[in-house]
């Protein structure tokens, strides 16, 4: 029950969060919209599994959480990317990098 | 450094859980309005807009779960839910609770007791350095005779010429008087130089012996801890001055450290030493036959003992060659030190182990069955749980914490009983088990008990929780928990009822072999020592050397007479005083000379080894009155049976019995020692001599001016008091004291003490096997209850079925106890046959009472059968209450 996703869907979507953080720092409800709109709507994130991955990564010192006032004076947890939360992002955008060129690769090869 | 942080946040989240779980739903909260305020411009209606919004949340339960799990603390959170849950069901179920956490707790603690005793005792080494290399070095004769000691010229010939020892030195007993204010007979030993040097001590102050120091004529002495700090208050100053044993003056070297554990003597049971003193002269006295000493060596780096013994064997084979007459036949062995003291305790403790051992799995096998007993009960709940979605691990492990708390609980108790138990048992037992002075529970018995504990909970937990995940979910639902209907057959109910045949069985066992120490220990008691025993304070006199016994012209021993005679007149004139007397040899001290003799009026016996033996004391006035014992015919010892009068002698009954009787004895004569017979003017009662299990011994009383030398030295001073006997210790002290100061006054105690101290073995013995009966007994009843109660419960269907067809309660009470008792009966035959073998391997322990004591082994059965009776009614009573209806219809 506690992983109907697969491992790479789940590192997909901390790989998603980790990038919308980088713009700037906002709230799970903000990062859920964003992620919809830069995937032009191709992820539409569960969003029942955005808050536990916020929470792994919280735990394993990516992000921090920090409770502030939104526009319309609600409360509000909001996520910003930590030193490194920046790292680890550069070092999945290149593991991402490097895996789908290598699928591309095999894609030309078989295509030849 | 990513772990360090995953660590510091998961302890975070641990510690502010409330806040988490708050902060959590106000985050959820925010998500979802802002999610509806989204649909609701979109269109939908504000309610339409919610239920939408939460559906694609996706389940906010199941979401919280998720973020709960991925926060890494579940495992750790769910344990201290379930302990919670765990702790509100035990709650809710008192009596089963104190049933089983006192079980528990009665066992555990046995356990750990037994368990801090044999590690105190056996597993903790030697507090020497290196003790391995420590041995005790013996000779016996080659059939295994002897008892051990050795002579000093083969010592010195065995340390030359082997050179397996690094260092080794001599032993004997050494009991000075030691002058001062408060003169005092003491305990010590003599020793070779390197004797604290080659255990491995370092002194508290000054030094020890040094070899160097070994020329004839001088004489060093080495104080324990103990003695430095009561009589000479613990000064440093103590080093170099001079001490007075036994008239001759010794220089201090140093002091023993505190709590030294000192070999003494062979084997165990010796006073703690509270000198030593070195004298080469004194060991070189004694010739290749005297065997005297013990010796305690070291063994050079890297030999083995077994090839330093086969050194030793070849040495001392030579020796016999050199001097047939004193070493021919004659073995010599090297036993490891720590084996030497306490190899005779070690089969009593190690079986003292096993049997809690055997306890404790009892325990927790009666727990396992009340567990299940409960669970059967539950059932119905386990499998509406596991309908409505609940991992079988989840379950699983719910119900093995309950059974860890039960445990834990059991274990808290049983640490607590365990150290009474512990501290009981090194008073009761101190001077029956070596080393029991240092037997404290350290951080290994707790160790070794949360082991225990975790074991335990294993053991008896495993079964209900498997019991409960081989749950027949439909069957459970259906039929509402209930019983299959008939008796509770196949392999787990024959498990259960062997089970219970076993602990009755142990029981009775346990129980006989109990009630016929404790019959003994009666009997014993019962035994008139022929004297009468309260109100009886005593005390040792030892006149010193000089000037009693040193001047060659007083032949007759007037002096010392006259000494005894003065204190004796002082005491009696103290008020609370109503007779003294004064005896060598105290009745029930265990202390035997046994002298040949003969009358002359009989014919002499063809072999001085046929002669009859008899018992020899020496007496002053009027101890036949201080000490109770009656006259029986004609008189008793007086006054004026002074040094110079005919001698004369009073016998005991039993030796007159061997000659003719009481009446024909007076004006015999015997001669008991010397030449010149003692007339016997008197008849006195038999006195038990050596302990109360053995007849009196003949004896003969003379007077001590009239008595050998060796007879004159030492007195017990005998009084008789009006009241409290100890009240009245220090005005005797007093008075021996302004007689003469210098004689030293020692082993004071009451006649009650010397005949309790007498009696200390067996009832150490006695309570230990009947603190055992007990909690056998108890295991035995709480077997039955658990098993019957299981049955009944398991049962409870046919039971209706019964009950709606005519039976009457008690009808079914008596079928379920009828049924309880058989493997009960069972158990009871069975532990009869080990019982009357127990009673055969204990016969020797045994007095007044035969081994298969019928009244003992007709009443141990009936006491266990009335003990199952009962355990099993209170359950079945219950049965027979069940409402039929209830319980056949629907729950």
């Amino acid at each position: 029950m506690t992983d109907d996703r697969s491992d790479l869907l789940q590192g997909t979507l901390e790989l998603l969060v980790l990038k919308t953080l980088s713009l700037e720092p906002m709230h799970g409800w903000g990062i859920a919209q964003r992620i919809q709109e830069m995937s032009r709507d191709v992820f539409e994130v569960n969003q029942g599994s955005l808050y536990p991955a916020l929470q792994r990564m919280r735990r394993k010192g990516w992000v921090r959480s920090e409770w502030r006032k939104t526009e319309n004076n609600r409360r509000a947890r909001y996520y910003e990317l930590t030193t490194a939360g920046r790292r680890e992002l550069g070092r999945e955008r290149e593991e991402w990098a490097r895996a789908s060129a290598a699928v591309d690769r095999v894609l030309d090869f078989a295509g030849s | 450094m990513r772990l360090l942080h995953e660590i510091r946040e998961r302890v975070r989240t641990l510690l502010f859980r409330g806040r988490e779980e708050r902060e959590m739903r106000e985050e959820i909260r925010y998500h979802i309005e802002r999610e509806t305020e989204k649909n609701v411009r979109e269109g939908m209606e504000p309610g339409e807009a919610r239920r939408v919004a939460l559906l694609k949340f996706g389940g906010v339960d199941r979401y919280q779960e998720k973020v709960r799990d991925a926060r890494g603390v579940r495992p750790l959170e769910d344990l201290l839910a379930d302990l919670r849950y765990a702790a509100r069901t035990l709650r809710k179920a008192p009596g089963f609770t104190v049933v089983a956490v006192g079980t528990l707790a009665i066992a555990i603690g046995a356990t750990t007791a037994v368990f801090t005793l044999v590690d105190g005792v056996l597993l903790r080494p030697l507090d020497f350095e290196d003790p391995e290399r420590l041995v005790r070095i013996l000779e016996f004769d080659a059939d295994g005779g002897g008892r051990g000691t050795i002579s000093a010229p083969n010592f010195r010939d065995w340390v030359e010429r082997t050179e397996v020892f690094e260092a080794a030195s001599l032993y004997d007993e050494y009991r000075p008087s030691l002058e001062g204010d408060e003169p005092e007979r003491v305990h010590g030993g003599s020793v070779n130089a390197p004797y604290f040097d080659l255990l491995g001590v370092e002194p508290a102050v000054g030094r020890f012996f040094l070899p160097e120091e070994d020329e004839p004529g001088s004489v060093r002495a080495v104080l324990s801890w103990g003695l430095w700090q009561e009589r000479f208050g613990g000064d440093p100053g103590v080093v170099g001055a001079t001490l007075h044993l036994n008239g001759f003056p010794y220089t201090v070297v140093g002091v023993a450290p505190r709590g030294m554990e000192d070999p003494g003597l062979q084997g165990a049971s010796f006073d703690e030493p509270r000198l030593w003193r070195s004298t080469p002269a004194y060991f070189a006295t004694n010739g290749r036959g005297s065997r005297s000493f013990t010796a305690v060596a070291r063994l050079r780096e890297g030999v083995d003992l077994e090839s330093a013994e086969e050194r030793l064997q070849a040495v001392h084979t030579d020796l016999a060659a050199e001097h047939p007459d004193e070493n021919r036949g004659k073995v010599v062995k090297l036993v490891p030190l720590k084996e030497d003291v306490v190899g005779d305790v070690r089969p009593a403790l190690v079986a003292l182990l096993a049997g809690v051992g055997l306890i404790l799995l009892m325990a927790c096998a009666n727990v396992a069955n009340l567990l299940l007993f409960r669970a059967s009960g539950r059932t119905r709940e386990i499998s509406v749980r596991t309908a409505l979605g609940a991992r079988r691990g989840r379950i699983v492990r719910q119900l093995l914490s309950e059974s860890l708390l039960l445990a834990v609980l059991g274990g808290l108790g049983g640490l607590a009983l365990g150290w009474l138990a512990t501290r009981g048992l090194v008073v009761l037992a101190g001077d029956e088990i070596p080393r029991m002075d240092r037997v404290t529970m350290d951080l290994r018995v707790l160790a070794f008990a949360a082991t225990t504990v975790l074991g335990v909970t294993l053991l008896f937990g495993a079964a209900p929780a498997a019991h409960a995940t081989g749950v027949d979910l439909a069957g459970g639902l259906a039929s509402g928990g209930g019983a299959r209907g008939g008796t509770e057959g196949g392999g787990a109910g024959r498990l259960r009822r062997a089970l219970v045949a076993a602990e009755v069985a142990l029981a009775v066992v346990v129980v006989a072999a109990g009630a016929l120490l404790a019959r003994s220990l009666l009997e014993l008691r019962a035994v008139d020592p022929g004297i009468e025993v309260e109100r009886l304070l005593v005390m040792e006199v030892d006149p010193p050397f000089d000037p009693y016994f040193n001047d060659e012209t007083d032949t007759l021993g007037l002096r010392v007479e006259g000494l005894y005679r003065d204190i004796l007149r002082e005491t009696r004139a103290l008020s609370g005083v109503r007779s003294a007397g004064m005896i060598d040899i105290l009745p029930l001290s265990g202390s035997f000379n046994g002298l040949p003799y003969r009358l002359d009026e009989e014919p002499a016996p063809a072999n001085r080894s046929d002669a009859p033996r008899t018992e020899l004391r020496a007496v002053v006035p009027e101890v036949f009155r201080a000490l109770g014992i009656p006259v029986v015919r004609g008189r008793s010892i007086v006054e004026s049976d002074r040094a110079d009068a005919p001698p004369v002698a009073v016998v005991n009954r039993t030796l007159a019995r061997r000659h003719g009787g009481e009446a024909a004895i007076v004006g015999m004569h015997i001669h008991l020692h010397g030449d010149e017979p003692h007339r016997i003017v008197g008849v006195v009662g038999d006195v038990t001599e050596f302990s109360l299990d053995r007849p009196p011994e003949a004896t003969a009383y003379i007077p001590v001016t009239q008595a050998p030398v060796w007879m004159r030295d030492e007195q017990k001073l005998v009084v008789r008091t009006a009241g409290d006997p100890i009240a009245l210790a220090g005005a005797v002290r007093t008075a021996v004291r302004d007689v003469e100061p210098r004689a030293p006054v020692s082993d004071v105690t009451t006649m009650e003490g010397v005949l309790g101290s007498t009696l200390a073995r067996e009832r150490f013995r006695t309570l230990l096997l009947v603190s055992f009966a007990l909690v056998a007994l108890l295991l035995a009843a709480v077997g039955v209850f658990g098993m019957v109660s299981y049955g009944v419960g398991r049962r409870r269907r046919e039971l209706g079925v019964r009950m709606a067809m005519g039976a009457s309660r008690s009808d079914v009470s008596r079928l379920v106890v009828a049924e309880g008792l058989r493997p009960v009966v069972a158990g009871a035959i069975a532990g009869l046959a080990g019982a009357v073998m127990a009673g055969r391997a204990m016969s020797g322990l045994l007095f007044g009472v035969a081994p298969t004591d019928p009244v003992t082994f007709t009443l141990t059965p009936v006491l266990l059968l009335a003990v199952a009776a009962v355990a099993a009614w209170l359950p079945a009573r219950r049965a027979g209450r069940l409402p039929v209806v209830e319980v056949l219809g629907a729950e």
